[in-house]
């Protein structure tokens, strides 16, 4: 049988924090490594931890987990980090992903969603709440109304190719590789890794850092193309 | 025959609610969770007169029920500790065990 997932968890109230410590204590595959009540602290019991996961509360005093999340990625390695949260403001969905968690949950989940989706982050997937994977799609669908230049790459056209933008544009309308490459009738492999080598140019680690970043960028759908599914 | 405390928990985030079950259930506290929209839930776990509710719920209306559906049970408001921003006070597990009648083991808190 494989190691549990080490986990940390990061939340600046002690009773929900146990909460969620007494749930996974019941998942044979999941333990809980160390708590954090702030941002800050979180850093730090992740540098001295080194755990597999991080669970990151947004709102906190001291250090919020928007930038506690940057810190984390930054400075901790193979570490995956999932916000756990109430809030559901865009601004705090995409500043999240653009620094490197790689999901993003809200805190009206059941048990059994959570414990679902600790498990897809640490098979590599990136999960989000279906609420917030709504207002997502809803933002891409009305172009993003806050386009800001503050991605890795500041002129991608210069560094994705046309066809890498394309494909990234599909992403982040919330296609799967597979619906990607039924559309543009190509193979589900080469849209693997056309996504695969825009995301190394971009330096990003995931779909949803890429589309957060067409997001921002105001790179949607040319208008008069459909962006809706 | 002794007396089983009874914990009923009626909130509106399951995991902030089945996680406090875990947590008194592994102390051999007897837990029912209700989610706070269910008002048939609610009214029928009240007819057992628990003899502590955790109520987790921004409904004010709630915990007029409880108090007017079991009158000798009583409440524990952990509705601030889940919720957007962060308050200045925190609540904590203990005082949870402080609305117990008969503080469990001291070894069960370990």
């Amino acid at each position: 049988m494989s190691e549990p997932t080490r986990i940390l968890l990061v939340d600046d109230q002690p009773l929900f924090r146990g909460a969620i410590a007494a749930l996974l204590a019941g998942q044979p595959d999941m333990e809980v490594v160390g708590e954090a009540e702030n941002g800050l602290l979180g850093v730090e019991a992740a540098h001295a931890l080194r755990p597999d996961l991080v669970i990151l509360d947004v709102e906190m005093p001291v250090m919020n987990g928007v930038e506690a999340v940057r810190l984390i990625r930054e400075q901790v390695m193979d570490v995956k980090v999932i916000m756990l949260t109430v809030s559901d403001v865009e601004d705090h969905v995409l500043d999240a992903l653009r620094n490197g968690a790689h999901g993003y949950l809200l805190k009206d989940l059941r048990p059994e969603q959570l414990y679902d989706m600790i498990r897809s982050v640490m098979r590599n997937e990136t999960p989000i709440s279906p609420g917030v994977a709504g207002r997502l799609l809803r933002e891409i669908r009305q172009g993003s109304s806050k386009p800001r230049v503050t991605s890795p790459a500041a002129q991608p056209e210069q560094s994705v190719t046309r066809r890498e933008l394309e494909i990234l544009r599909l992403v982040a309308e919330g296609l799967s590789n597979k619906e990607i490459a039924k559309r543009l009738v190509i193979t589900e492999g080469t849209v693997k890794n056309h996504v695969h080598n825009a995301l190394e140019k971009l330096h990003m680690d995931n779909r949803i850092q890429a589309a957060a970043y067409v997001i921002r960028q105001g790179l949607g759908a040319p208008s008069g193309e459909p962006t809706g599914r | 025959m002794a007396h089983e405390t009874s914990v009923l928990v009626i909130c509106e985030h399951e995991l902030l609610g089945e996680g406090l079950a875990a947590r008194l259930a592994s102390m051999g506290i007897q837990v029912l969770v209700t989610t706070a929209h269910n008002d048939h839930s609610v009214v029928l776990a009240l007819r057992g007169r628990p003899d502590v509710v955790i109520i987790e719920s921004t409904d004010p209306a709630c915990i007029e029920r409880v108090r007017a559906l079991s009158p000798t049970s009583r409440v524990v408001d952990a509705t601030r500790s889940i919720g957007r921003g962060y308050p200045t006070e925190t609540m904590r597990f203990e005082a949870i065990l402080d609305a117990l009648p008969v503080n469990p083991q001291p070894e069960a808190l370990a």
